[in-house]
């Protein structure tokens, strides 16, 4: 429920005008963490797995890469690929065939430690259209991007959304499910608090996610903001076994643009 | 058919009271002695008067309160005497009585005009305090509450509450708390007798009591009486004012953020009353102002109604109809709406049964619901969820003798929760999803006596047994560790799924060590059978109710606690130190990434483990005199250790906070002029912040070690407030009251977020974002 945070945004907005300074906190540090970043998806790119690790708070952000590990994505019809290192941290593969249906396996080797994920890719779910709507509030006018679509009815199906003004990413983490529109026409908009004015292109990709993305993914929206407004922040749940940070997602993708009228 | 087998059985359980007091009252049965009872009211207005103490000059030490109701009930051996009743702020009068046989006397209490004020207190209502065997309470006054400075001008009694030791504030502006380390959902809180299940309006910036149409509060932080139940941390019990029952009354305030009027009557003179009072926020004037449709469209604002009639049906009986009604109305445009609110109703017939047996009926209904409503072109669908109590109660307070008061009685409460519902229309993009509604019993029985042993012992000792059944209809999950479904069970309408069954023993001990000393210790064991399951951190409307069930457990807590008592300079100072442990057990928390709202399974996402809290508080309190006020002082820490987060090990629960301070200062200048101030200083909350980053789908993520391991900056504000009175008499009054929050503007941190910095993205920094600077309010009170 995005409710508290359509409140909170309105009494901000109403009752008081709030004010932000960057301050000095004292942070500690923390041993450094494997990161893997392994995707399989449907559309011309080759399989591929990141694998990084953590900083300190107070570094700057050149993330180590890995590049000594053993990366192999296998399937359940029996066919295994070891992804070679194609730059800093970067493995990948074109011979690992994406399929609607068919269960992947991750397994990366290193530092003496193994790690181990399994996701099935969804069945794609046709991207209808992209559209909008506008909403003028205290002098400024809102707009919200709402992508189309018909969720297959009696199957769970997760959606993972990417939001680009002007090729800009968004930050937004746009997940959803289909806990409330199991086999209806879906119109939802993206919560984002992106500023958006006419004439800007907007290109929404959607990705159909298997549950145990979507919950990363969920749970990752969940502690991203500040301590007061959301949950406790937590570490998004990984569904990588082995204690590294990260996921594995076969997924499908479909993209879709349109311009602010 | 449920309500009705509730009051069938119900009417079984008070029969067999009624016969345990009758024995335990022949069991007393004294030839020599004789009872003289009546009711203690004011004489202006008619008021019951809550606490008064009626003394015998005779006997030095000996006497009694009145209970909630007004009334008094005094045995003595036969004799002459003479008696008196004192209360703060009233003229005491003497009445001399011949005890040769039972007798009925009233007392009409005078106020004290202001000139008059320091001679009317005298000891024994401040040494009643100090002999009391309960301690951790807090008396609230409510004209402290009046001149006392608050956010946006509005008097309000969960705010003047956080200023106590041991009641720390749920955050800026917010009329949540935490009394001795307990989350916010374990205080109960009752508005005559009716628990109010969502105490806040406008998420918390004010309380939903309207200090209007509030007779009396008192806080229970620890060793609560057995007549209390259902939470674990405190009680907060609050009681509405019955009506004017001598003149008409009509009172109220104009305020920038809202506006409040109370009118109070006679019906019949002497015999029955009315109150109404009423108020409502108007900020959401402003956008009607608009020339954009959408803000006209929107809405923002709270009412509420508190409304109350009694009628006295002869000597021996009197009726009260209580109610309160409360709404909070926002909407964005027509796109989006939310409204909430609290509505609550009381019935309670007072009995005298002979001059030493008082007894109380009580039905009461509470209800908390909401309602989001969502309308767009494809998606329009309302949510509604609901937790609903009929409760009924019958309570016997028998006067044996001047040693002894006791309290028996029994409640049995019926729970429906509804925790959620989407209704949408056909070409809605939403599908209709009615949540399982729950529904449980609750039965408790108590016992509480009152006893001064000697002159030195006070006692209060009690015992409360707690059955909790949830009851079908219902399909009941059980789940793996990993919170899977592996079994589900279905119960038919009124099946018992489980019953829960628990005693909980409560004492407290007062010792005097002369006549201003005294040294107290109490043991109470609360239980707790509703759970609010929060995703926020902050308070929120849509936060779900959650009943005790085949797998959540009750929630239990054991506090002892020791305290220091003494009074200084004729009384005009009273110094406290108290300390506590407590221990909490099956304490609720949720895995990451659970779904708290539109799901059957929600108890498959809990985790469970253990608190503890404990600290110590201070305050000395300075009560006669032109300046008047309190400094209060807590040292605490409050800890929770859950199964399956923070590696199982123990970590500060949120609200622990080591040093809480603040300094309330009243002082009355002359006739005219009344100023007051408050300084607070907090230890910041308990934060889980990053101690690393990473680099995730091209974007900095935080990585988390340990949970509330570190903390938001300290805390601190100053308030001030000052009212100049127009006219100021019994009947008449009109007053300007100005007051500023915050008032050197100290930009106290509401929230701090982690982001790429501004000028340079290689780097991460952290932002604080403070709300209310400076905020100043001016509100017109009126009386006439």
């Amino acid at each position: 429920m995005k409710t508290i945070k359509y409140i909170v945004l309105f009494l901000t907005v109403v009752i008081t005008s709030s004010c932000e300074k960057v301050i000095d906190v004292d942070l500690n540090d923390s041993d450094q963490q494997l990161v893997i970043e392994g995707v399989v998806q449907d559309d011309v790119h080759p399989a591929t797995v990141k694998i990084t690790r953590s900083l300190n708070f107070s570094q700057a952000n050149n993330f180590p890469s890995v590049n000594d590990a053993t990366v192999i994505i296998s399937d359940d019809a029996g066919n295994t690929d070891t992804l070679p290192l194609v730059s800093p941290g970067v493995y990948q593969s074109d011979s690992v065939l994406p399929l609607s249906g068919r269960t992947y396996y991750l397994t990366v080797q290193t530092g003496g430690k193994l790690y181990t994920s399994k996701s099935q890719m969804p069945f794609l779910v046709e991207f209808d259209s992209l559209g909008m709507d506008s909403l003028s509030f205290a002098g400024a006018t809102n707009y919200s991007i709402i992508p189309y679509h018909y969720d297959p009815a009696g199957v769970k199906n997760c959606y993972r959304y990417k939001l680009f003004v002007n090729g800009q990413a968004d930050k937004n983490i746009l997940v959803d499910n289909d806990d409330y529109t199991d086999g209806k026409n879906v119109s939802r908009p993206l919560f984002t608090d992106q500023e958006m004015e006419p004439g800007d292109n907007i290109t929404v990709e959607m990705f159909n996610i298997d549950a145990a993305v979507y919950l990363y993914y969920f749970s990752l929206s969940q502690s991203g903001a500040g301590p007061d407004e959301s949950a406790t922040p937590a570490n998004p749940v990984s569904n990588i076994n082995g204690g590294s940070l990260g996921y594995f997602s076969a997924q499908t993708k479909k993209t879709k643009s349109i311009i602010i009228p | 058919m449920k309500i009705y087998f509730l009051i069938k059985t119900f009417h079984r359980l008070k029969t067999y009271v009624f016969i345990l007091c009758m024995m335990l009252i022949g069991a007393y049965a004294d030839a020599q002695s004789f009872t003289v009872s009546g009711t203690i009211t004011d004489n202006y207005s008619g008021e019951t008067v809550i606490g008064a103490a009626v003394m015998v000059r005779e006997l030095p030490g000996k006497g009694v309160t009145s209970n909630e109701y007004g009334f008094y009930s005094l045995t003595l051996p036969a004799g002459n005497y003479t008696l008196y009743c004192n209360v703060m702020g009233y003229l005491k009068k003497d009445t001399l009585v011949k005890l040769d046989q039972n007798l009925k006397l009233n007392f009409k209490m005078r106020t004290s005009s202001e000139e008059l004020k320091e001679v009317s207190i005298t000891a024994d209502k401040e040494v009643e305090q100090l002999r009391s065997a309960q301690a951790g309470v807090e008396k609230i006054d409510m004209k402290d509450i009046a001149k006392v400075p608050v956010l946006f001008g509005e008097k309000d009694i969960l705010k003047t509450i956080q200023l106590l030791p041991g009641v720390k504030s749920a955050g800026e502006g917010n009329s949540g708390f935490y009394v001795r380390g307990g989350a916010s959902d374990q205080n109960l809180i009752l508005l005559d007798e009716a628990p109010v299940y969502n105490a806040s309006h406008l998420l918390g910036f004010f309380s939903t009591f309207n200090s209007d149409a509030i007779k009396d509060a008192v806080l229970y932080k620890g060793g609560m009486p057995a007549q209390y139940g259902g939470r674990l941390s405190s009680v907060l019990d609050i009681k509405m004012n019955d009506g004017n029952n001598q003149q008409t009354d009509v009172s109220g305030g104009i305020g920038l953020i809202s506006s409040r009027i109370n009118v109070e009557a006679p019906i019949k003179k002497n015999k029955s009353s009315f109150l109404l009072s009423a108020r409502r926020t108007y900020a959401d004037v402003f956008l009607k102002l608009s020339n954009d449709e959408d803000t006209r469209n929107s809405k923002l604002y709270f009412y509420d109604v508190n409304a109350k009639i009694n009628y006295s049906l002869g000597t021996k009986d009197r009726l009260f109809l209580s109610g309160y009604f409360g709404r909070d109305m926002l909407g964005l445009a027509n796109l989006f709406g939310i409204d909430w609110g609290n509505a609550t109703g009381t019935v309670r017939w007072n009995h005298l049964f002979s001059d030493k047996v008082f007894s109380n009926t009580s039905v009461i209904f509470s209800n908390y619901s909401y309602k989001i409503s969502i309308s767009s072109d494809d998606n329009d669908f309302d949510i509604t969820s609901s937790i609903q109590d009929w409760n009924v109660k019958q309570e016997f307070q028998i006067f044996p003798n001047v040693k002894h008061k006791i309290r028996v009685g029994v409640n049995s409460i019926y729970h429906t929760i509804l925790p959620g519902e989407i209704s949408s229309s056909e070409s809605s993009g939403i599908n209709d999803l009615k949540l399982q509604s729950r529904f449980s019993w609750e039965n408790a029985a108590y016992y509480s006596g009152d006893y001064q042993a000697g002159e030195k012992w006070n006692i209060i000792y009690g015992i409360r047994m707690t059955s909790y059944s949830i009851l079908g209809e219902g399909d009941f999950y059980s789940f793996d560790a990993d919170g899977n479904v592996t079994d589900t069970a279905t119960y038919g309408t009124g099946d018992f799924v489980k019953t829960y069954i628990n005693p909980e023993p409560r004492l407290s001990i007062s010792y005097s060590l002369n006549k201003s000393t005294s040294l107290k210790a109490g043991y109470a064991r609360n239980v707790q059978n509703l759970h609010l399951i929060s995703n926020s951190t902050a308070t929120s409307p849509t936060d779900l109710w959650l009943s005790s069930s085949n797998n959540v457990k009750p929630e239990l807590s054991d506090q002892v606690s020791f305290g220091y008592f003494r009074n200084f300079k004729d009384n005009a100072f009273e110094l406290s130190a108290e300390t506590y442990y407590k221990t909490m057990y099956e304490q609720i928390d949720y895995r990451n990434g659970a779904s708290v709202q539109g799901n059957d399974f929600v108890e498959g996402d809990l985790l469970y483990g253990d608190g503890r809290a404990y600290g110590l508080e201070l305050q000395l309190k300075k009560k006669k005199g032109k300046l008047s006020g309190w400094i209060s002082y807590t040292l605490s820490k409050t800890e929770k250790k859950i199964d399956g987060i923070n590696n199982n090990d123990w970590y500060n629960a949120r609200q622990d906070r080591t040093h809480d301070f603040s300094i309330t200062g009243i002082y009355d200048l002359n006739k005219r002029w009344s100023f007051s101030a408050s300084w607070i200083y907090y230890t910041g909350n308990a934060v889980t912040f990053p101690s690393g980053k990473y680099l995730l789908d091209n974007e900095v993520r935080f990585l988390y070690t340990d949970r509330n391991a570190y903390r938001m900056p300290a805390y601190h504000r100053l308030d001030l407030s000052a009212t100049v009175y127009r006219v100021k008499t019994a009947q008449k009054e009109s007053s300007w009251n100005f007051s500023l929050y915050n008032a050197y503007g100290r930009e106290n941190a509401y929230s701090i977020e982690f982001k790429e910095a501004e000028n340079d993205p290689t780097r991460t920094e952290a932002v604080q974002t403070a709300l209310f600077r400076w905020v100043p309010s001016v509100t017109y009170n009126f009386k006439f």
